[in-house]
């Protein structure tokens, strides 16, 4: 009655996974660098809810460094009032824009919240950030963001015209950095920057290697697939199934059924999508994932190598579309 | 080295990728090591060989990362080289300026070259501003009303037409305590006024230089006014004695503050062969340094009002030293920074 439908279903079905790709693979936004020696750095950038709350520590840094300068100069040097207020007035002028120049120079693109929260500015042309950069980015954040703070803060001795126009630019502030495609800011835009997270390199062991290395259990010559078995699968089934298997690896004992019943499934599958002949028993299912993931691996790392790279479990039809 | 921790099974032939990761792992930590060092301690923390090492070991961490990417489908291992090598650009790739540097090419040739490069806009900055100054000045000479339609309320410290001689010219004097505290209160308002100023028509002037254009004018009618309103009471030569001390420096301030506006107007009005982003960018460099140069001396004219007018209140004085301050930021502009030229 309605022919089509189960290839639509396929359809939708592949939609789906590439979703799910697209959302294992970059969950966060990034950004690409390149630098002079021109392989591509992908970085994650930072999320707008961390730099607001570097921000908000920032200025906490600023204004109690500046209160405390002001108390010590008014108990050491006190004359009037008028000079503290002149005093006051000059610190909280110096603390603000300096500060964020002089710290972002010096730490390479860091802030002490930022250091803190492991952000850090980068140039987006893939060259050292500039003093340039750094002072433009920062007097545009006097200007983006405090001046219409204190028009929107001001109170009711301004026209009211006045707060509703700092309010919208506020507004538009805010969804300037949430609506760009790196999170950048109006400053960040004039002046060609972007915040990242400071990556962390944790070299994790080398699954396949510990497979092989492991003692007494030989999962290689255990378990065999033929070359046929191991056409099914792409890079990213391969790469869920890594994720798989080092999460159960650290698992504890109150997760320990659970892991196993997740492990159970996903043998059942493979056998079924594979035709595999034997039957696997419940004390072997681990290692029929880690043989499997061997040899799946090496047989992909081969293909990749000769030109076949297989993103996924529908690299058959995406070569047929290309064509 | 590849097989030899196998001691269980010394047969075992590992896979390609699995060998290509053993043999380079050893230098990835030292890599890591090195960086970490760095981003502790900074670039100079390190001896000369370290550093030597520190970019050689960078280069081959940028080549297993691309091929890592051929061959590998470990994706650890592939996060893990990202992250490093990442890490490692940021510490090779560090900004190269010092501070003291960055502080000194400003004030030796950044700053006054950006100057000389602006002096047309600065030039209808100051013709806008004395130019709706004199006019005001012809207004409120004719009808004192004017006043109130150019002086916002609050900025005058009680000084309208309504005002005697005999108040006006203790306000300029000022002997007795009360009025040096109005004094003080109305100076820091100036400033404050003057500060907003000069933000507002610097940035402002990115729309196409028009509310830089109004608001240089419009404070130019503001000082018109105080001029005719102690001209018609004979105390002109007065206010540019009281007002020369700190104005020369911070009125200037404000031509350059709008000239910076100007500048980024006229990349957007004119972008030339740029794009206008590319346009705004460029002049971007130089509207900058404007802005710098305005602050810094904004800064100057606020410390010459809080302590220099108080306590300086002869005439003279008050002018020499307004004016003299005045031509160091003159010379400054105009020499400082010109390249040698080659004797032929």
């Amino acid at each position: 009655m309605w022919p089509f439908r189960n290839k639509d279903k396929a359809a939708t079905n592949r939609a789906a996974i590439k979703r799910a790709r697209k959302l294992s693979d970059g969950l966060e936004k990034r950004l690409q660098i390149i630098p002079p020696e021109g392989v591509p750095l992908n970085i994650r950038l930072a999320p707008l809810g961390q730099r607001l709350g570097a921000q908000v520590v920032d200025t906490l840094v600023t204004f109690i460094g500046a209160m405390l300068f002001v108390l010590l100069f008014s108990i050491s040097f006190w004359s009037s009032w008028n000079l503290i207020a002149i005093v006051a007035a000059l610190t909280f002028f110096l603390v603000r824009i300096p500060y964020y120049i002089v710290s972002e120079l010096v730490w390479n693109g860091r802030t002490l919240a930022k250091r803190w929260l492991g952000l850090r500015v980068v140039s987006v042309d893939g060259r050292s950030l500039s003093a340039h950069q750094i002072v433009v980015r920062n007097i545009m954040k006097e200007i983006e963001f405090f001046l219409p703070l204190t028009y929107a803060l001001a109170g009711p001795q301004q026209h009211w015209s006045f707060s509703v126009i700092a309010w919208v630019w506020l507004l538009v502030l805010l969804i300037v950095p949430w609506r760009n495609k790196h999170n950048k800011r109006i400053g960040d835009i004039i002046a060609n920057t972007a915040v990242i997270m400071d990556p962390k390199p944790v070299l994790l062991t080398d699954l396949a290697s510990t497979i092989a290395m492991k003692p007494g259990t030989h999962a290689d010559e255990r378990f065999v697939f033929s070359s046929a078995q191991l056409d099914e699968y792409g890079r990213f089934e391969l790469q869920v199934l890594e994720k798989v298997l080092r999460s159960s690896e650290k698992s504890t004992s109150g997760t320990w059924a659970k892991q196993q019943q997740y492990l159970k499934e996903i043998v059942e599958r493979i056998v079924q999508k594979i035709d595999y002949e034997e039957t696997i028993d419940a004390k072997d299912h681990r290692l029929f994932l880690e043989a499997f993931y061997t040899a799946q691996r090496e047989h992909l790392e081969r293909r990749k190598l000769l030109g076949d790279a297989r993103e996924d479990k529908y690299f058959r039809d995406e070569k047929g579309e290309e064509s | 080295m590849a097989t030899s921790f196998a001691d269980d099974r010394p047969d075992v032939e590992l896979m390609r990728s699995a060998r290509f990761r053993k043999e380079r792992e050893g230098e990835w930590a030292r890599l890591s090591e090195l960086v970490t060092h760095v981003e502790k301690k900074g670039l100079s923390g390190l001896t000369f060989d370290e550093s030597l090492e520190l970019t050689g070991l960078y280069r081959q961490s940028v080549n297993s990362l691309s091929l890592a990417r051929e061959i590998s489908l470990d994706q650890a291992l592939l996060h893990y080289l990202e992250s490093l090598t990442t890490r490692a650009y940021f510490a090779v790739y560090a900004p190269r300026t010092t501070l003291v540097g960055l502080v000194s090419k400003f004030f030796k040739t950044g700053a006054p070259q950006a100057i000389r490069r602006s002096w047309l806009h600065i030039l209808v900055a100051a013709i806008l501003l004395f130019g709706g100054a004199f006019a005001a000045y012809l207004l409120t000479i004719s009808d004192p009303t004017w006043y109130y339609a150019f002086v916002p309320n609050g900025l005058s410290g009680g000084r309208g037409p309504e005002a005697s001689e005999a108040f006006l010219r203790e306000a300029l004097y000022g002997e007795n305590s009360n009025s040096v505290e109005r004094l003080a209160a109305f100076s820091t308002q100036l400033f404050t006024h003057n500060t907003q100023v000069s933000i507002m028509s610097f940035t402002l002037g990115i729309m196409a230089c028009l509310p830089s254009a109004f608001l240089t004018f419009y404070n130019g009618t503001i000082l018109g006014t105080f001029f005719a309103i102690h001209d018609s009471k004979g105390l002109a030569f007065d206010l540019f004695g009281w007002l020369s001390i700190h104005g020369v420096t911070e009125l200037s301030a404000l031509i350059i503050a709008a000239a910076g506006g100007f500048r980024l107007g006229a990349a957007v009005l004119f972008p030339g062969q740029r794009t206008r982003g590319a346009a705004l960018r460029h002049a971007g460099r130089d509207a900058t340094k404007l802005a710098l140069v305005a602050g810094l001396m904004l800064l100057a004219a606020g410390l010459l009002e809080g302590f220099g007018r108080q306590l300086v209140t002869d005439l003279w004085s008050r002018i020499i030293i307004g004016w003299s301050i005045g031509g160091m930021w003159l010379t400054w502009f105009v020499l400082c920074g010109r390249e040698r030229k080659a004797n032929s």
